[in-house]
């Protein structure tokens, strides 16, 4: 105070607070002082003085005689200046972050109806291709030779390559944004499900299963249903051409999470390219050597993400892929 | 305006694209010439309505309306809208065709009165088939309300 003040102990001793701390003649309007000296009682109040560059809760305890008789009163001053400072820098802080959730909220409705407009405005034409080309197909019957089918062939193919794509961005972007629809997830019996959903895929394969046990999580069903169709697909796949394909599914506790994983032992990846084995659109293999848009990774690894977890991949070519992700526990577990 | 009046199916569309695939697919049950288009909004209310252009229209209401969403000047669910607003309107089946099968849009169309709602396939050979269904179910097989055009065939 006295540093603030600029002034030694000595000089201020008997002074008047008014006088002394904020230069003037009487006691200031703001001073809790005249409430304490009217009602009797402790008041206090926040004080901002330039004089002393800083902000202080100013309290002031009524002074009594031995007759009861209030005389005056001492005032208490806590220099509050920092706790002030980090005050308003907080609320800047907060006000900040309301500007820029508005500038989100925004980008999020322009972001909505961009995909919008992609579901609806780019399937037609896509339809329109495949239908007049089909429409073309059925007049020319077998007036057409060989190699323009082909072409034929090839642009249909091509029209419906690129529907398949516009809807798994589509999935993939209402993804982001759905609101998750948290309970018990029983992940054994989701499995059991996922694997009659694939029973197509899974047909006249030699696949040999090995489940582990498997734990109750807290999460969005329907999402957890994504990351298991997409990794066990994606195992089911890799593994085409296989002698004896093998994948294993299991889970285990690691601290305050459960580490799943899917391993098979199928083609594989190289190392070098982990990074990129969640990337939109991106793939590890050619379109002629398997299927695929190049979404699904992408997709689990945001539901993964959403779910508070963490996914990644090891593998080597030739000798198999195993994916890995984490859920975090609830307080039930 | 006398062709107009046996015209069961009235089909909203602005793609004349859209138009001819789904006309090609309704000429199996001998359908097609039972269609009426409106190429935007405001022609599917005038024709409703017996406005504008077609205010002598005679004849009863459309056995059922094929109705696009996404339409220039008055949009597919304002048309819905302003159908269920009408007395003589509101029971006329109403199936809503359309390329968005966004959750919203399929929410707003039911919560409109639409009586159906078909997202047309991407695949041509399943856009052929739905519609081929939709128009034997609404145009044939469906009794519409008192004060429709009645049936001529089946399916």
């Amino acid at each position: 105070m006295l540093q603030r003040l600029g002034a030694t102990a000595e000089e201020c001793l008997g002074q008047a607070c008014h006088l002394c701390v904020h230069g003037a003649d009487r006691p200031l309007a703001f001073c809790p002082l005249t409430l304490t000296l009217t009602d009797g009682r402790i008041h206090e109040a926040e004080v901002h003085e330039d004089r002393l560059g800083g902000d202080f809760l100013v309290t002031t305890v009524p002074l009594s005689d031995e007759h009861g008789q209030l005389i005056g009163s001492v005032h208490i001053a806590h220099d509050i200046t920092e706790r002030k400072r980090a005050e308003e820098d907080l609320l800047k802080l907060s006000e900040d972050l309301a500007a820029r959730n508005v500038e989100l909220e925004e980008l999020n409705r322009e972001l909505e109806s961009f995909s919008y407009s992609v579901s609806h405005d780019l399937r037609a034409p896509l339809r329109h291709i495949g239908g007049f080309m089909e429409l073309i197909r059925k007049r020319t019957g077998e007036l057409l030779d060989e190699t323009s089918r082909h072409y034929m062939d090839n642009i249909s193919d091509a029209a419906t390559k690129m529907g398949t794509l516009i809807d798994d961005l589509l999935d993939f972007s209402r993804m982001g944004r759905k609101a998750m629809q948290m309970g018990k997830v029983n992940l054994g019996k989701l499995l059991r499900e996922v694997m009659t959903e694939l029973r197509e895929e899974t047909a006249g394969r030699e696949i040999l299963w090995k489940i582990g046990d498997l734990p109750d999580v807290y999460g969005d069903q329907s999402m957890l249903r994504l990351v298991l169709v997409n990794l066990v697909s994606n195992a089911v796949k890799f593994t085409y051409g296989r002698p004896q394909a093998e994948i294993e599914v299991g889970c285990s506790r690691r601290g305050d999470e459960f580490v799943c994983f899917i391993k098979d032992n199928g083609v594989g990846f190289d190392m070098e390219y982990a990074d990129k084995l969640f990337a939109v659109f991106q793939r590890l293999h050619s379109s002629n050597e398997f299927e695929g848009t190049g979404i699904g990774l992408s997709l689990v690894q945001r539901i993964v993400s959403r779910h508070g977890g963490k996914i990644w991949g090891e593998g080597s070519v030739g000798k198999g892929a195993t994916f890995y992700f984490t859920l975090p526990k609830t307080k039930e577990d | 305006l006398i062709v107009t009046e046996l015209k069961r199916i009235l089909l909203v569309e602005d793609d004349p694209r859209d138009v001819e695939l789904t006309l090609v697919s309704l000429s199996e049950f001998n359908l097609a010439n039972d269609v009426v288009v409106a190429g935007d909004g405001k022609e599917a209310v005038d024709y409703l309505f017996r406005r504008g252009k077609f205010a002598d229209r005679t004849g009863g209401n459309p056995a059922v309306v094929l109705l696009d969403l996404k339409l220039p000047k008055v949009g597919g669910l304002e048309v819905l809208r302003k159908m269920r607003a009408e007395e003589k309107l509101k029971m006329v089946p109403v199936v809503i065709l359309t390329s968005s099968h966004e959750d919203r849009d399929v929410a707003e169309g039911y919560k409109q009165g639409a009586n159906a709602y078909v997202v047309k396939p991407v695949d041509f050979h399943q856009f052929v088939d739905a519609i081929k269904k939709v128009g034997c179910f609404w145009a044939l097989i469906n009794e519409p309300p008192p004060g429709s055009i009645n049936k001529t065939g089946f399916c």
